[in-house]
């Protein structure tokens, strides 16, 4: 495909991320400062933001390119923004001077690919995005904190990321076999008279390796082992890089893939699906109430929170067509993401406020009597770990009720008998909300009942103040989301719509099979009729032979 | 001012308050302390302006309207949410446009509009008898106080279903920091334990919440999920769920209501919290926060579960009453005051469980003026508790005697309430108690809304020795630390010689002014009952004529089924005779 001057300005903020990113690069070796790259990133950042902000959603040139334009791309590309602003922020203060410019860069490239990801409309551009997000990564986790429980974790990191980037790619190429194209649109038109050929046995192949490569990317059981010790091992902004950004990339993967993309009339997904969930988040939980170290505590939350989120991708896939609850899902999940991503941030960035790149501050005992020393930043931990257990009126609240309730619209559907798949998936859900309440409430038990005679001189702290800054936001965000939900939701849900299949049916007769129509038709009838000709067409193929 | 508006200040007043002192966290105790009271006397002079106008049209509005589908026998008009509350303000919080409509919606009727007052009358107690207690991090303590008070506000007045669950869940967040920051010795498991024990009950109650919101919009083929509580009510009214999910999703509510209640053998998180909160949390706790299980039942479990709360109801009547003999028991053994008086909540809250579960209207007014009662003397109790603390830091009965001698107004105040609390006729106790018990012998034996049930008949007999029970532990506690020779425990503090008769001091003005409302409240409700109960008469009808009625036809369909069995074995035993 020719270069596009529509495509050159629908990517227009991803270039100027990507031109910042290589200017910091280079400018960093000759100058080196700190505040001077920040300002530039973040300045660089808002400059997308505006273009992001001011590029008109006209979905038409591009709607059979590599490149979705809905408001899920859009909405999930100025969050990827805000995230970046955030870790900027996070990073201000870095030990690392030799290195922060490439730390900045990295970021910038992160967020780059956080944005590919969430509009990608191609097998490669999502790959891309990904190991766009993948190998910055690397090398923040290495120049992060220098030592060898660092090394190992990165190295550990390293080749469990490669491994599943490569079972990533065979699915994708698995898939692209199956469908002939390796955009989505295109697959999804073809996938049909793929699953009447001889090689339907592997669309299931494809499907599970791609589950299996974002999995790790969500950190779901059971590719959630490297997690803990990483975590512990690195920085604070880096466990926060790391809790956030694979996640929105694979939620977002998995959506685009599993949810819209592939037919997905088979049962037998989610049903792997939801227990994928169950295993993921009650081994989580169990896992991190022995916890006493603060980032190793929160691999397993953030583990757990992947978990919740198989919750919203079980149903969606569940869902037989957009008119039932899928869209209520899939909008579920991507408010779900924001309201940890701000929570998640913000515990983070106040962890590095206090203690910067190094250890202090790590361990649950060190953490005594900080709510009295530093009221502000207990304030913030405290409404973070309140959020993250979902207590009302903040963001996880809200983000829980969206899961359950599709959860539960899937147990209890319209007409015909309870799905237990789902009615299980509920109540072993929230049981395991309030088990996670023991781990969230011990580390606000530690700030403000123990240690209550430490004064703010024995508890000296970093006082990193772009992480601090970046720590506010993040609780704003939580509190302003819980308590002004309306707007949030509405997006998410809007995203969800959008991104809704548009649904494929062949023209009648199976002559016309090579050029199917691509039409945007939301009836169930229009549903059932499409199955029905599919049906009728493995039929004929089988009688022809 | 509309009452309306003055009951969305109420709310906000507490909030502006707490996060003021909060974000000057002012560590001047004195400023702090008179900010706090004197927010507590502007939410309580709206909550009595509020409550003082209050009229039943609502409640008589859903009467007319259960009257005129029941007479149509097909679903009629949706009732008018506008129409079914007092004080009404209906405002939008999640728009429709998401599919969730949730509206923060506030607003009283008979079921609530007495533990809303109860629960700004009840703060300005607890925060005078905070005054001199709390000496370390004031500013966040009265802070989480006022906190506490929006909640427990909130609690009552919402009018929209995710709005309470909101609010029932956020009394936890102050209340985990009051316990766990100012109790006493073993505070943080005592605060970790109310919480995760109250949140793993209230979070399978969400989901059966949920469950009855996503039944209500499928059914009215709705594609927005619709939480108002008066649409809900009435909805599942119209088209009830089947009787096995009503059993799951009673089951789902009862975790979380009974948890909260306390219902035996739930119990175990409430001696613990009560003894190591500070006084103001246990006055609170005991005088509002376990009203949220009781209320629940009555605002969610029977009108809107009516089959599953008839066959629930012989388990939930004999639950009650151990728990009345249970708690009775263990009450009388405790040689802690704060402990005892605990125990004694177990004891009259299943009372209030009792009355409710009576399913008569005897039973159900008795439960309501009970759960009241309740606050006001149980508060009042734990606050003159708190007093005693103060005064000698031991809570240990076995250390104390003779107190009369020593302070005699405070001993007027501990027999009143002790009497109120026992159910001594012309105070509030008697009124609830009587009410609740003839409920339940009504239930029991007499042929009245369904016939007599066998196993409701022995659990009120077993109940009434709870009352006895209880005048022995409250009286036997009240002879043993303040009457006998005067016995005090030695002070600890340097420089003292143990001359306590010179440092004690009796109740002052300040402990005075506490308490005299509760009396007066006490007082009130003993002597006019029929002023609350009148106003609350119509809510508490259409809150349980479907349950009643399931009731009723549960108690027809066990006769019918006995006279065909006897039928049935007649023409046996003929056939047999060869006949």
């Amino acid at each position: 495909m020719a270069i596009d001057s529509s495509l050159v300005a629908a990517l227009l903020p991803e270039c100027i991320l990507v031109l910042a990113a290589i200017g910091i690069f280079l400018g960093g070796a000759w100058f080196p400062s700190r505040l001077g790259w920040a300002s530039a990133a973040l300045i660089a950042l808002g400059f997308a933001g505006v273009f992001l902000s001011s590029s008109d959603a006209a979905r038409a040139p591009l709607a059979d390119g590599p490149w979705f334009l809905d408001p899920l791309s859009t909405g999930m590309r100025g969050f990827s923004l805000g995230l970046g602003a955030l870790f900027c922020l996070l990073a201000t203060q870095s030990r690392q001077y030799h290195v922060f410019s490439e730390m900045i860069g990295c970021l910038l490239l992160i967020t780059t690919g956080l944005m590919l990801v969430s509009g990608a409309a191609d097998l490669v551009l999502m790959f891309v995005g990904l190991e766009l997000i993948s190998i910055p990564t690397y090398i923040l986790l290495f120049v992060g904190r220098p030592g060898r429980a660092s090394d190992e974790a990165t190295a550990k990191y390293f080749y469990l990321s490669l491994l599943s980037s490569a079972i990533m790619l065979y699915g994708f190429a698995t898939l692209f076999g199956l469908g002939g194209d390796t955009r989505l649109v295109a697959i999804q038109a073809a996938l049909p008279e793929a699953m009447s050929g001889p090689f339907r046995m592997f669309f299931p192949v494809a499907l599970l390796m791609i589950l299996c490569g974002f999995c790790f990317k969500l950190a779901a059981a059971p590719f959630h082992f490297y997690a803990p010790d990483v975590y512990q091992a690195t920085t604070s902004l880096n466990a926060a890089l790391l809790a956030v950004v694979p996640k929105v990339a694979g939620v977002i993967g998995l959506v685009r893939i599993l949810v819209v993309a592939v037919p997905h009339d088979s049962t037998s997904i989610w049903k792997m699906v939801i227990l994928l969930s169950i295993i993921t988040m009650t081994l989580a939980n169990a896992a991190a109430l022995w916890q006493t170290h603060v980032r190793r505590l929160m691999a397993y939350s953030s583990i757990a929170h992947a978990g919740y989120l198989l919750i919203g991708l079980s149903a969606a896939l569940a869902a037989q067509d957009s008119t039932s609850w899928g869209p209520s899902a899939v909008g579920a999940m991507v408010f779900y993401l924001v309201a940890y991503a701000a929570a998640t941030v913000g515990t983070f960035a106040s962890l590095a406020y206090l203690s910067d790149d190094d250890q202090r501050f790590s361990t649950l005992g060190e953490l005594a009597g900080v709510g009295r020393a530093h009221p502000l930043i207990g304030g913030f931990l405290a409404v973070c770990m309140f959020s993250l257990s979902g207590i009302p009126p903040l963001a996880g609240f809200l983000g829980k009720f969206a899961l359950f309730r599709s959860a539960l619209e899937a147990a209890l559907p319209n007409d015909g008998p309870m799905n237990a798949w789902f009615l299980a998936l509920s109540v072993i859900g929230v049981l395991n909300a309030a088990v996670a309440a023991a781990y969230y409430l011990r580390i606000v038990a530690v700030l403000y009942f123990d240690g209550t005679s430490q004064t703010r001189e024995e508890t000296e702290v970093a006082g990193n103040h772009g992480a601090g800054l970046a720590a506010l936001l993040s609780v704003v965000a939580v509190l302003f989301v819980g308590l002004f939900a309306g707007s949030a939701m509405n997006g998410a849900q809007d995203a969800a719509t959008s991104s809704w299949p548009i649904r494929v049916r062949p023209v009648s007769a199976a002559r016309q099979l090579k050029a199917p129509v691509i039409v945007e038709d939301r009836t169930p009838q229009a549903e059932s009729s499409f199955h029905e000709t599919a049906q009728s067409l493995s039929l004929d193929a089988t009688a022809s032979r | 001012m509309s009452a309306a508006t003055a009951l969305v200040l109420s709310l906000l007043v507490p909030i502006a308050t707490a996060g003021a002192v909060l974000l000057v966290g002012s560590t001047n105790r004195t400023l702090v302390r008179r900010v706090a009271l004197l927010s507590s006397l502007a939410t309580l002079a709206l909550a009595l302006w509020v409550v003082s106008g209050f009229n039943t049209d609502g409640d008589r509005y859903l009467l007319e309207q259960q009257a005129a589908a029941a007479a149509n026998a097909t679903p009629s008009e949706p009732a008018d949410a506008s129409l079914a509350a007092y004080a009404l303000t209906d405002v939008s919080w999640i728009p429709e446009s998401t599919g969730l409509d949730i509206r923060l919606s506030l607003g009283l009727d008979g079921l609530s509009v007495w533990m809303y007052g109860l629960s700004a009358v009840l703060m300005v107690t607890a925060i005078l008898v905070s005054w001199q207690a709390i000496e370390q991090r004031s500013a966040l303590f009265y802070a989480m106080l006022l906190l506490l008070e929006a909640g427990c506000l909130g609690v009552f007045a919402a009018r929209d279903i995710i709005l309470f669950y909101v609010f029932f869940e956020f009394t936890l967040i102050p209340l985990f920091f009051l316990i766990g920051i100012w109790g006493s010795e073993d505070r943080r498991y005592a605060a970790v334990k109310f919480f995760l024990y109250t949140l793993a009950g209230s979070l399978l109650t969400f989901l059966g919440l949920l469950t009855l919101i996503l039944w209500h919009a499928h059914q009215s083929g709705s594609p927005v999920l619709r939480c108002s509580i008066t649409e809900l009510t009435w909805g599942l009214a119209q088209h009830p769920l089947p009787p096995t999910w009503q059993l799951w999703v009673f089951l789902a509510l009862f975790a979380g209501f009974a948890i909260k209640v306390p219902l035996f053998p739930l119990h175990t998180w409430l001696p613990l919290a009560h003894v190591q909160a500070p006084t103001a949390g246990s006055v609170i706790l005991a005088g509002v926060l376990l009203k949220i299980g009781t209320y629940g039942f009555l605002r969610f479990s029977i009108p809107m579960l009516p089959d599953a709360t008839a066959v629930c109801l012989p388990w939930i009547v004999w639950l009650s009453v151990i728990g009345i003999v249970y708690g009775a028991l263990v009450a009388l053994v405790q040689s802690d005051i704060k402990r005892l008086i605990a125990y004694s909540s177990v004891s009259h809250l299943g009372f209030c469980m009792l009355g409710l579960f009576a399913l008569n209207p005897l039973g159900v007014h008795g439960a309501a003026l009970q759960m009241v009662n309740h606050g006001i003397s149980t508060g009042a109790l734990f606050a003159i508790v708190g007093m005693i603390y103060e005064r000698y830091h031991t809570r240990e009965i076995s250390k104390l005697s003779g107190l009369a001698r020593q302070m005699p107004v405070m001993t007027f105040f501990m027999l009143l309430f002790t009497f109120s609390s026992i159910g001594l006729p012309g105070l509030n106790g008697f009124a609830g108690e009587i009410l609740i018990l003839v409920g339940a012998f009504q239930r029991g034996w007499a042929e009245v809304s369904g016939g007599p049930d066998s196993a409701v008949r022995w659990a009120s007999v077993v109940a009434v020795s709870g009352v006895v029970l209880g005048a022995w532990y409250m009286l036997w506690l009240v002879q043993r630390v303040f009457f006998g020779p005067l016995r005090e425990p030695a002070h600890e503090g340097p420089g003292d010689h143990g001359h306590a008769e010179h440092g004690i001091r009796d109740m002052n003005l300040r402990e005075i002014t506490a308490l005299v409302p509760l009396a007066i409240l006490a007082f009130w409700i003993g002597l006019y009952p029929q002023f609350f109960l009148g106003r609350m008469t119509d809510g508490l009808t259409a809150a349980t004529h479907a349950a009643v009625e399931a009731v009723e036809q549960k108690g027809q369909d066990a006769s019918n089924q006995m006279a065909s069995t006897a039928v049935s074995t007649l023409k046996q035993e003929s056939a047999n005779r060869g006949y």
